[in-house]
């Protein structure tokens, strides 16, 4: 059986089309999907938490697809499902591109719409960057001149093949 | 023995070609042969057993540059590290300003004697420590990096330093006309594919690689215990200024003075770590921990005094001036040591007193090893995660980082976010301004008299 961990770290990556070995890497010095994990639960709610999981690992031990699993997650029909746990997916999705919870209904003492950004790391480290092969807004890695020059391709930068990604560029 | 390591994911085969089959073994041991790359020891690794690996790595090298060195600076296999206290593998090592001189000339060749300023040339020969003719700045060689402040021991005297180069770094800036600013415009211009790139260590073809030394050391005062520090005895100089634009009015000087080593960068170039091995070493006396309670403080420190109420970790009010005595500096470590960096230190500080129990070497201990978690094979840099994912996030040494200690993205201390910002003169495109993580291409001086200072 997986566990917590484990399931939220694959059902993140239904939800944001990044591999598990890049939003959870064996060798990970920064950490980030445990304290994401311990953030969200007061917030979404163990009960919340323990459905959306549990609906992630059914689907996933059926073998379903990512797409068809985001689906179930997210959707009600052609429509974006109401349910809590739909509304906890997205704002999970949310948190790994840039860094920030929005929560997304009242629960407990956090109201629905306050934003926080969990910690610098997890600014710095938001996917919405790599996605835009580009960097945080105040926070760079790459040497001097880069900015002269093509970035990156977004492959490189998120596992993820440009030639079907409109927009982006290889 | 050789060692299949698995790894998945960007990490996947990073470290897998370079390291399995070490000529030098990961079990402590005191030995003066430079480890060539990280040994890494367990098959299926883990972020904190890599981190060891990294940590033995820093020891190993620490020994082997710390061994006592025959004249020619080649180490003493006859005599083990610290039996006595003596020169040193890395004092026999370029330093800086033998590199980078006035007006871009030539260094003089790797064994030719360090060339000593007039005021301390009627002194009692010593090791040089304040470098001469390179810049107007008097300030160069004891302010921190971003100017952040100089250090003040309990004496009330600044901390020197100085930057040391090995033979192999030293021959690729001569090779490659890198030490004044038209060479490095000519290294640029004559290929389109030229670019800065130090030799990488290798257990595969036996290349121990570029390596660099930064030292930090303090004149021995009257309350200083010589013996519990490796010592050297120095000309410490303060070249003269007339400007104040550049700093207080200060006028040249030279002192024969005792001096003891209080810090250690040890930063090598190898085939896992294409962004290098940052190591850090401290005297085991220099500060206390932020974390340990003020009664739990057991001085005397170097840096900090167990009585005083002073702010901790503020520099000195300007001006800076080398000349005059200031008020001692009250510094802590703002991160603390790992149990197991505690531990590994136990363990290499016991082995070091088997050879002599009072051996000075054991008084020293590593802070950390910074290191890329996610390295490409062969000394590779990935142009979508140049820095490779340090670990740790964040290093310090508290004499040479003291004002920049902390966990602030961009503002604190990190060996690798901060050195790959290092250019050459050279700033037309990414080829030509990338320093291979080395500020000291920017001490290079034009041939016609014309200089570019910068201090990291």
């Amino acid at each position: 059986m997986s566990s917590d961990l484990e399931n939220f770290v694959g059902l993140s990556s239904v939800l944001t089309g990044i591999s598990t070995e890049r939003l959870a890497p064996e060798i990970d010095q920064v950490g980030l999907p445990p304290l994401f994990l311990e953030f969200i639960t007061p917030r979404v709610t163990p009960d919340v938490l323990s459905t959306l999981l549990t609906q992630y690992a059914n689907l996933a031990g059926d073998n379903q697809s990512p797409d068809q699993i985001a689906q179930a997650v997210l959707m009600d029909g052609t429509l974006p499902a109401d349910t809590q746990t739909a509304k906890a997916a997205r704002s999970i999705m949310k948190l790994w591109l840039l860094g920030v919870w929005y929560q997304p209904y009242d629960a407990a003492s956090f109201k629905k719409d306050e934003q926080t950004v969990v910690s610098d790391q997890a600014y710095i480290n938001g996917w919405a960057w790599k996605a835009a092969q580009a960097h945080p807004m105040g926070y760079s890695e790459m040497f001097f001149g880069y900015w002269n020059t093509t970035p990156p391709s977004l492959e490189d930068y998120t596992g993820v093949p440009a030639n079907t990604q409109q927009g982006a560029s290889s | 023995m050789r060692m299949e390591v698995s790894r998945h994911g960007p990490f996947g085969c990073a470290l897998l070609s370079v390291l399995l089959s070490p000529s030098v073994s990961a079990t402590p041991t005191l030995s003066p042969q430079i480890p060539f790359d990280v040994t890494v020891a367990e098959e299926h690794p883990t972020l904190a057993s890599l981190q060891r690996d990294f940590d033995d790595l820093s020891w190993q090298t620490f020994i082997a540059l710390n061994w006592p060195a025959l004249d020619n600076g080649n180490p003493n296999t006859g005599t083990p590290i610290g039996k006595q206290d003596g020169a040193t593998v890395w004092e026999s090592w370029k330093e800086s300003y033998q590199i980078f001189r006035a007006k871009g000339q030539a260094p003089l060749a790797w064994d030719a004697p360090a060339t000593l300023p007039e005021a301390c040339k009627s002194l009692k020969p010593g090791r040089l420590l304040q470098q001469m003719g390179k810049v107007p700045d008097v300030l160069d060689e004891f302010i921190q990096p971003f100017e952040s402040g100089p250090l003040v021991d309990q004496n009330g005297a600044y901390t020197r330093n100085e930057i040391v180069v090995n033979r192999s770094m030293f021959d690729s800036i001569v090779d490659n006309g890198l030490y004044s600013i038209e060479g490095q415009q000519q290294f640029f211009a004559e290929n389109p594919t030229n670019t800065v790139a130090f030799s990488c260590g290798s257990a595969k073809t036996q290349d121990v690689g570029a390596l660099m030394v930064k030292a930090s050391w303090k004149v021995l005062g009257a309350n200083d215990r010589p013996q519990d520090f490796h010592t050297v005895d120095a000309l410490v100089y303060t070249p003269g200024n007339s400007d104040p634009s550049k700093g207080p009015i200060v006028g040249e000087s030279c002192k024969s003075e005792p001096v003891g080593l209080v810090g250690l960068h040890i930063v090598h170039k190898t085939d896992s770590a294409a962004q290098w091995v940052w190591s850090t070493f401290e005297h085991v006396k220099n500060v206390p921990e932020k974390t340990t309670p003020p009664a739990q403080r057991m001085g005397p420190y170097l840096f900090y005094n167990t009585a005083s109420q002073s702010d901790i970790n503020q520099p000195p009010p300007r001006p800076w001036n080398p000349a005059v005595k200031a008020t001692p500096s009250q510094i802590v470590r703002e991160i603390p040591l790992t149990e197991a960096t505690k531990t590994l230190n136990a363990t290499y500080q016991a082995l070091l007193r088997t050879v002599n129990p009072q051996s000075v070497w054991a008084n020293y201990q590593l802070i950390s090893t910074q290191w890329p978690s996610a390295p490409q094979p062969n000394c590779q840099i990935s142009a979508a995660n140049p820095l490779g994912n340090p670990a740790p996030l964040f290093l310090a040494n508290a004499t040479l980082e003291t004002y920049i200690q902390g966990t602030v993205p961009q503002g604190s201390s990190s060996c690798m976010a901060c050195h790959g910002n290092a250019a050459t003169h050279v700033t037309e495109s990414p080829r030509t301004s990338f320093a291979d993580f080395t500020y000291l291409l920017e001490r290079a001086q034009s041939t016609t008299g014309q200089g570019v200072k910068h201090e990291q």
